[in-house]
């Protein structure tokens, strides 16, 4: 008995609609957030990998705390030794086993083979309580005593911000010091300064700084009106 | 409607004209300064001070200070420099111990040993048609220029030549638009040919060969020919 061709093409349309409404609503309604994802950014390496949710982790050296981290996630990948963190909330770095700076990032990631601490993304670093830097990449290594920042970088002083092209923080002196251009916001007279110099230790408590050799100052003045 | 509309338009067409005017004026109101330090420089933002140490140049429109050492006030834009200050601007070369500069109301005084060197056209003309330069030389004990205009005033034991012109003073006020050098108190004027003027004051043209001497008396000294 053959179906009426009428009914096999209404009965065909009707499969393609649904089947098409299906795929609708298991590919684009409910396609997985990029988020969940970010949990997983290797999706190939090994299944041996840890993630732990909110959680407090330190770096030691020679038995004494050198770095501590809280943190959303915390990756634990075996194959090349990287301890990946992400959403640090609070981080501290040590020095003479006391809290020399402490610091807050979207990104860490800890090489447990060079015992280096990187941070990236929306960087803030406070001292004594109030912040000190603001900058997207940095580096710390406790066998060097250096915080390295080879980037843009902003000095928050009680008179105002200090731009500057990379920094490096020198914690056992408790000096920095800048390389590339140095910026002054409102330096002279309300008015920005641009400073070069091959390089400038800088105080940021006294918003001071001191440069040797070669160095240029650039100012404008005039009417403030 | 359409006459309010052109109104507004004309309005908004004023308001930008005046908003581009007031940005180029103040373009034109700041000026870039740059200093070059070769030796060590402290800036002391909380003291509002930058300290220089072993040399160093400022260089702003066509004015350059060299000098060596140099304590800058941050905020109002005035400095110290100690130590062979120099300070050379067209054809003014000026020389100190110390000088304070004003960079903001393009000013400098100058104190110990100064010595002003300025080249003066003159009204006389060469045999080319070109016309002459006199280097006028002076010394004194504190002098004041304006870097803008160059009028100075000098002040202490004010000695001045001029080719072979001789003046001294207690007081010495220049004004560079007028090319006068105004003398006062005990002013004694040697000219050539061992002519002296002595007055209490006396304006000298630094472009010709003329002086106007004033005061009670005016005694002039000159020698006669036999």
């Amino acid at each position: 008995m053959l179906m009426d061709p009428r009914i096999v093409r209404i009965v065909s349309v009707a499969i393609l609609l649904v089947l098409g409404c299906l795929y609708v609503y298991a590919f684009v309604l409910n396609k997985p957030a990029d988020e969940d994802r970010s949990f997983d950014p290797d999706p190939d390496r090994a299944s041996s990998d840890l993630t732990f949710g909110g959680v407090s982790i330190e770096g030691r050296e020679n038995g004494e705390r050198v770095w501590k981290i809280s943190a959303a996630n915390v990756d634990l990948r075996d194959g090349d030794g990287h301890v990946e963190m992400s959403e640090i909330g609070h981080g501290e770095i040590y020095r003479d086993g006391e809290p020399y700076v402490s610091f807050r990032a979207c990104k860490g990631v800890f090489d447990t083979k060079t015992g280096q601490l990187s941070l990236s993304g929306g960087v803030d670093v406070f001292s004594g309580g109030r912040k000190l830097l603001r900058t997207d990449e940095v580096a710390w290594k406790p066998d060097d005593s250096r915080i390295v920042i080879p980037g843009q970088a902003e000095i928050i002083t009680e008179q105002g911000v200090v731009s500057a092209a990379s920094l490096r923080v020198d914690v056992a002196s408790d000096k920095i010091y800048a390389s590339g251009d140095l910026t002054i916001r409102e330096g002279f007279g309300g008015r920005d300064v641009v400073v070069k110099s091959g390089e400038i230790c800088f105080d940021p408590a006294e918003n001071s700084f001191e440069a040797w050799g070669g160095t240029e100052i650039e100012f404008e003045i005039g009417d403030d009106d | 409607m359409k006459g309010q509309a052109r109104r507004r338009a004309m309005s908004l067409v004023v308001l930008a004209v005046l908003l581009v005017s007031a940005a180029i004026v103040a373009e034109a109101a700041a000026k870039k300064v740059n200093l070059q330090v070769h030796g060590k420089v402290r800036y002391e933002g909380s003291k509002g001070r930058t300290i220089v140490e072993g040399g160093l140049t400022i260089r702003y429109d066509d004015t350059v200070i060299t000098a060596t050492n140099a304590v800058i006030d941050n905020a109002a834009e005035t400095a110290k420099l100690t130590g062979g200050v120099l300070l050379t601007q067209k054809d003014v070369v000026l020389n100190a111990d110390e000088m304070d500069v004003d960079l903001k109301n393009d000013t400098a005084v100058v104190k110990g040993n100064v010595r002003l060197e300025k080249r003066e056209e003159q009204a006389e003309k060469d045999e080319s048609g070109k016309a002459k330069v006199s280097v006028v030389k002076m010394t004194c004990n504190i002098l004041e220029i304006s870097t803008k205009t160059q009028d100075f005033i000098a002040q202490g034991s004010v000695l001045m030549t001029k080719d072979k012109q001789k003046a001294q003073a207690q007081k010495a006020n220049y004004d560079n638009a007028g090319k006068t050098l105004t003398l006062q108190g005990s002013v004694a004027i040697e000219d050539e040919g061992n002519k002296t003027i002595k007055c209490d004051r006396a304006i000298l043209y630094t472009d010709k060969e003329l002086v106007e001497a004033e005061g009670k008396p005016v005694e002039i000294t000159f020698e006669i020919e036999e």
